[in-house]
């Protein structure tokens, strides 16, 4: 287990590095760089331009740029945002803390909800009640989480007014932490709407399994309250799974932070990262989504380990 | 002419003044252009297809403090006078934290009056042959960090931007590439060989041959301008010590920021000239990219300003009390055709395109009032501006007969090249599904290619391929510099790449003038000429819509691209 | 899933009598009926847009500019251009099944071929495979589609490229999971100890079980991927306008959401619709394809 974990904790290094190559090959298809994005329709001058892309060393062949980028990203140096012309790092992980925050709420969301209807309605299926909430289940996860955000927007915010719209906090006064959690509420709940889908449906079927099996049928024939036949004997067969499906989910949560962070103007790092697509700010953007991947894999070696030290049957395999 | 204005409006209305002479006497009454377009769109005659009217100012009145929240249509960049380049960056943060070497005025709500103030220059003297101009600054001045704006400060910022090595000369250790790249527009055509200081109040600026546009186009662009910074910042670290920590002599201080999410400005107490001094006691910007944001923000009572309102929820938010005020400003959409192209050959096609598109129930309907046709390449600010250019009026069948002159009956297929969004580009795709509607009933079938907005400009500013037809751009000035731009055949910012040397001689006049009156004249000529050959297209002008809650004191809808919010304060 | 518990949904090739089975179980599923005849009347309806649509959906009418659902005329309204929804909304359908269908499909292929190699060459290319694709997966999928379509302009090829590398390295791992899982199979050992070829052993013996795995996940996920598709038209990176597409239909009415909520709830609903049939049709496969899952339920 200790061999497996270090192994698996090294192959991070590898997937990071190919992670840069790929973006760095990737910003360089896109069309106009950043010395056009900082020059705007001031580009009228070709020369101008190309002594801004020389200052900015793009002129280099893209080998070099690429060792050039790993040399300092490996010292912690990953330069100076272009757009902003602050250092990179000063930039990052304050967003960075915006997105774990909304990811935090949303996997609140997703787990808490996410069981407690997984359960439910395995305990009661085929029921109305258990009919309804899988409808519901899967419509908000059919539905774009842009669509869905708007949606809460328009009806919490402006027709009810009961919360807030936008932003992490009040832009008058100094942030609260009552006021973040305010804040907090409908982003996280519209980020959260597919995890909390996928969460409830694998538990549902988990648990559903698990009610049958002749150890819980055992239990029910000793005579033991069916709260414990559910939380103690049917639920921790299906908790391996559902660590599992969530480690999965923190990744998408964290990942896929982008859409709901542009309709609640939440200023994290999938806003940062599509608005630095934009300006072409390629400093920021290598910086961004390394941290996003590294979080993203080393999320689900998390997931991973805490369902291999569940599941003994998993260690030996 | 001393009749009123309710006077002139009676007449209109009943029949006794046309509309183009009723213009002519508002505009006498000093009128601005926006109330003047106001007016004629209250007028029974248009009843029908117009709605809004807007104001020019919010409630009015003396007092002072608040917080003031403005929601932003997208973010800042660099917080640096010749490095931010977004016009959201100048527009509003840039300008209440510095100021302009040259300022013009922009809040006041009756007009346009000369539009080159006193500001930290006091006056400009311009020599008799044109060539060397004498900026008296204004005296006891301090950059916000205590040091003295004076000569030798002007001098730092100008050669920051000022690319030297032309003249065979050393650029100063200040020099930055990109603020020159960024301002190459003006320098380059300036052609200006010295700058001197005789003591510590004046600098004399030396120029080789007489540049008429010069101290217009100083506070022009959006583009990073004349804004004076601090050399002291800069000399702790540099560029990035300038963009960490922006010290100008503008009315407000920069206090913090969150880049791409927030900037946090107060009120500068030590503010060289007390009677402009800032009103509200902190003013907070909000990067709010998404329309429906915005609105959202503004219903909520987390902003009292929101730029670029979604032109649906106008009447609506109207209703609900918030005030929309807008005007007109330099701002021009306009199309550029390919002269590359076989079929723009021939004058007579690309006067049938133009008259084929409806600018007018475009700015009506789709914009629903907060744009007006444009009827000049000069925008709606500039001294050169004027609404006896010559475009054609929309008109159908001529269009069908001058395309049948042409041989092209039959009409022909071609490509507009759009951004989906962008700086000033107002609803771009919206906008050119509306042309490719309008043209295809003259038979011009239009394919339309949408591109993001960075990729556009790399295509735009590469100049227009073999297959594309046309492609668009938002822009203009206050000075009357701009047509330089689009229409001189060597101008790279030339895209449709067209040939007529006419425009270049007009141009080299008009830059040469020695008073304005022959300058103006100038560029009307250009502006006319441009109407009969039809290389560039004006389409319409935006004017800007704003929504502000009732709240908010002494709002000046700004007359520029840059807004000036020293006199307004929020209502607790 | 855990590697005990999904083996034995895999034991070997379905004979007819299992397919029927399967149809059976799958027609007991009465949401993944449904979710046929509302895809079939879809696909339907598609089909026949441009003789049963109302209007031309990219003609404008300047009278007729946000006239609200149920009126005369525009049973679904008009956009802010006065263009009828309803027609937009049919030939939207257009693009919308084959954004959700071939990316499925091409990343079906693709990552099966390297899935395959990477589940039972896993000590060798294999694991090379699985290591460049986990680097695809490693990057966050929206900028991963974001980046590939601003390099290469707007449009459906663009949409459809994206998508596919995009969502190749989940459908790898889906196949490489329970190529893995096969290889230690006794029908395919037996077939090693024969002295089958890989090649006729990818063909004859893995192939024919992963198949259904594939087919399942795609199904499950292709209402996954007609949202996503939305996401490109929301960001303008879909087709090109004036064509319909039903995620820039939710973006152009997003801004009138208060003034005229229809323009961005109708194509709303439409994906809703059309996404949770794919997902109903989705879980009976899924059902139906597992016999295990078949008599549990």
């Amino acid at each position: 287990m200790l061999a497996y974990t270090a192994q698996r904790v090294l192959s991070i290094i590898p997937t990071l590095i190919g992670v840069s190559l790929v973006t760095f090959g990737l910003l360089h298809l896109v069309p106009g760089g950043p010395a056009l994005a900082m020059l705007g329709m001031a580009a009228s001058d070709p020369k101008a331009v190309a002594a801004v892309t020389k200052e900015l060393g793009l002129d280099r062949s893209l080998p070099e740029q690429y060792w050039i980028w790993l040399k300092r990203a490996v010292t912690g140096n990953f330069g100076t945002s272009t757009e902003f012309h602050v250092p990179v790092t000063a930039l990052l992980f304050p967003k960075l803390e915006h997105t774990l925050i909304l990811t935090a709420g949303s996997l609140f969301y997703a787990v808490v909800l996410g069981l407690m209807v997984g359960i439910t309605t395995a305990l009661y299926h085929r029921s109305l009640y258990d009919r309804l909430a899988m409808l519901l289940t899967l419509i908000g996860a059919s539905a774009p989480v842009f669509w869905i955000g708007l949606l809460l927007i328009y009806l919490f915010a402006i027709r009810l007014g009961w919360l807030p719209a936008l932003g992490m906090a009040s832009p008058l006064g100094p942030p609260t932490v009552l006021g973040v959690l305010k804040h907090l509420i409908l982003p996280a709940f519209a980020n959260s709407i597919i995890s909390l889908a996928v969460i409830a449906r694998i538990v549902r079927s988990g648990m559903m399994e698990a009610l049958v099996q002749p150890y819980i049928l055992a239990a029910r024939a000793r005579g033991l309250p069916r709260w414990r036949q559910v939380v103690v004997h049917a639920f921790r067969n299906v908790l391996p799974d559902a660590i599992n499906i969530t480690g999965l989910q923190v990744g998408f949560l964290f990942g896929g932070a982008l859409f709901v962070e542009v309709v609640f103007g939440w200023p994290g790092l999938g806003y940062l990262i599509y608005s630095s697509i934009q300006a072409r700010d390629y400093v920021t953007l290598q910086a961004a989504v390394l941290i996003v991947s590294a979080a993203f894999i080393f999320v689900n070696l998390v997931a991973d380990l805490a369902r291999m030290a569940l599941d003994p049957r998993e260690a030996r395999s | 002419m001393t009749r009123s204005v309710d006077g002139a409006l009676t007449d209109l209305v009943h029949g006794k003044l046309s509309r183009r002479d009723f213009a002519a006497h508002a505009a006498a009454l000093g009128l601005s252009v926006t109330a003047i377009s106001a007016l004629l769109r209250s007028a029974p005659a248009e009843a029908a297809a117009s709605d809004a009217v807007f104001p020019i100012t919010g409630p009015m009145q003396d007092g002072s403090g608040g917080t003031l929240v403005v929601g932003q249509e997208s973010n800042w960049d660099v917080l640096d006078p010749c490095l931010g380049t977004g016009a959201v960056t100048w527009r509003t943060c840039l300008y209440q934290i510095y100021e302009s070497l040259v300022a013009r005025e922009m809040d006041n709500p009756s007009g346009l009056s000369d539009p080159i103030v006193p500001g930290i220059t006091k006056s400009i003297d311009r020599s008799s042959d044109g060539k060397t101009y004498t900026f008296h600054l204004q005296d006891g001045v301090t950059f916000s960090d205590g040091t003295p704006f004076d000569a030798a400060a002007v001098m730092w910022n100008v050669e920051r931007q000022w690319d030297q090595s032309k003249l065979g000369r050393k650029n100063a250790p200040q020099f930055d590439t990109t603020a020159a790249a960024v301002r190459s527009w003006f320098w380059n055509p300036a052609q200006m060989v010295s700058m001197t200081s005789p003591n510590p109040g004046t600098v004399v600026f030396e120029l080789a041959k007489p540049f008429a546009p010069f101290v217009s186009g100083m506070p022009e662009s959006g583009l990073g301008t004349m804004g004076m910074s601090s050399p002291a910042v800069w000399k702790t670290g540099g560029t990035a010590a300038i963009a960490a920590h922006p010290i100008g002599t503008g009315p407000f201080l920069f206090e913090s920021q969150s880049p791409g999410d927030q900037l946090n400005i107060v009120k500068n107490p030590k503010y060289w000239n007390p009677a402009g001094a800032a009103k509200a006691d902190r003013i907070i910007f909000k990067a709010l990219t998404d329309p429906s944001t915005r609105v959202a923000a503004l219903r909520g009572g987390d902003a009292h300003v929101i730029f670029a309102p979604p032109t649906e929820e106008i009447a609506s938010l109207q209703r609900e009390g918030f005030i929309v005020t807008a005007r007109a400003n330099p701002h021009l959409w306009y199309m550029q055709l390919n002269a590359h192209e076989p079929y723009w050959k021939d004058r007579r096609v690309r006067q049938a395109f133009f008259m084929s598109i409806n600018r007018n129930a475009m700015a009506k309907r789709l914009m629903r009032g907060t744009a007006l046709p444009a009827v000049s390449i000069n925008g709606r600010t500039c001294p050169s501006w004027t609404d006896q250019a010559g475009y054609p009026e929309h008109n159908i069948k001529a269009a069908k007969q001058l395309l049948a002159d042409a041989g092209l009956e039959k009409g022909f297929e071609t490509t507009f090249q759009i951004p989906t969004g962008g700086s000033g580009e107002m609803d771009p795709v919206g906008m050119a599904e509306w042309i490719a509607r309008d043209a295809a009933q003259v038979g011009i079938k239009i394919k339309l290619q949408t591109m993001e907005w960075i990729s556009y400009l790399h295509a735009w500013a590469g100049g227009m391929t073999a297959g594309i037809g046309m492609n668009q751009q938002s822009w203009g000035m206050t000075s009357i510099y701009w047509p330089n731009l689009p229409l001189r055949t060597t101008s790279a910012l030339n895209v449709g790449h067209q040939p007529d040397t006419r425009f270049d001689v007009l141009l080299d006049q008009a830059n040469s003038s020695l008073d304005d009156e022959t300058a103006i004249a100038k560029y009307r000529a250009v502006d006319a000429l441009n109407a009969q050959e039809m290389w560039l297209l004006p389409i319409v002008n935006d004017l800007a819509p704003v929504v502000i809650s009732p709240k908010v004191r002494n709002f000046v809808h700004s007359s520029d691209w840059w807004w000036d919010f020293k006199k307004v304060w929020v209502q607790s | 899933m855990s590697a005990a518990t999904t083996a034995p949904a895999v034991t070997g090739e379905l004979p007819r009598s299992a397919r029927r089975q399967a149809l059976a179980a799958f027609m007991r599923d009465r949401m993944a009926v449904v979710g046929v005849v509302v895809l079939l009347l879809a696909v339907i309806v598609t089909v026949l847009a441009p003789l049963i649509s109302p209007y031309d959906p990219t003609e404008g009418d300047d009278d007729n500019i946000l006239v609200p659902p149920f009126s005369p005329g525009h049973i679904l309204g008009t956009d802010t251009q006065g263009r009828d929804m309803l027609a937009r909304i049919l030939f939207g359908a257009r693009l919308a099944f084959p954004e959700a269908i071939i990316p499925v499909a091409v990343a079906g292929i693709i990552g099966l071929i390297l899935g395959m190699i990477g589940g039972y060459y896993h000590r060798t290319v294999g694991e090379a495979v699985m290591r460049v694709l986990d680097v695809l997966f490693a990057i966050p999928m929206v900028l991963l589609a974001i980046a590939i379509a601003a390099a290469l302009g707007s449009g459906l090829p663009t949409v459809v490229l994206s998508m596919s590398i995009v969502i190749t390295p989940y459908i790898a791992r889906v196949v490489s999971t329970t190529t893995a899982q096969l290889r230690s199979a006794t029908f395919v050992e037996a077939a090693r100890v024969s002295g089958f070829g890989d090649g006729r052993i990818f063909w004859r013996e893995i192939l024919p079980h992963v198949i259904p795995a594939v087919v399942v996940y795609g199904t499950t996920n292709m209402g996954a991927m007609v949202v996503f598709a939305a996401g490109f038209g929301f960001l303008g990176l879909g087709a090109q306008p004036p064509t319909p597409d039903w995620g820039a239909m939710i973006a152009d009415g997003m801004h009138s959401l208060d003034s005229a909520p229809w323009v961005s709830t109708v194509p709303g609903i439409a994906i809703v619709i059309i996404a949770l049939a794919f997902n109903y049709v989705g879980d009976g496969l899924r059902v139906a394809l597992d016999p295990r899952l078949r008599t549990r339920l």
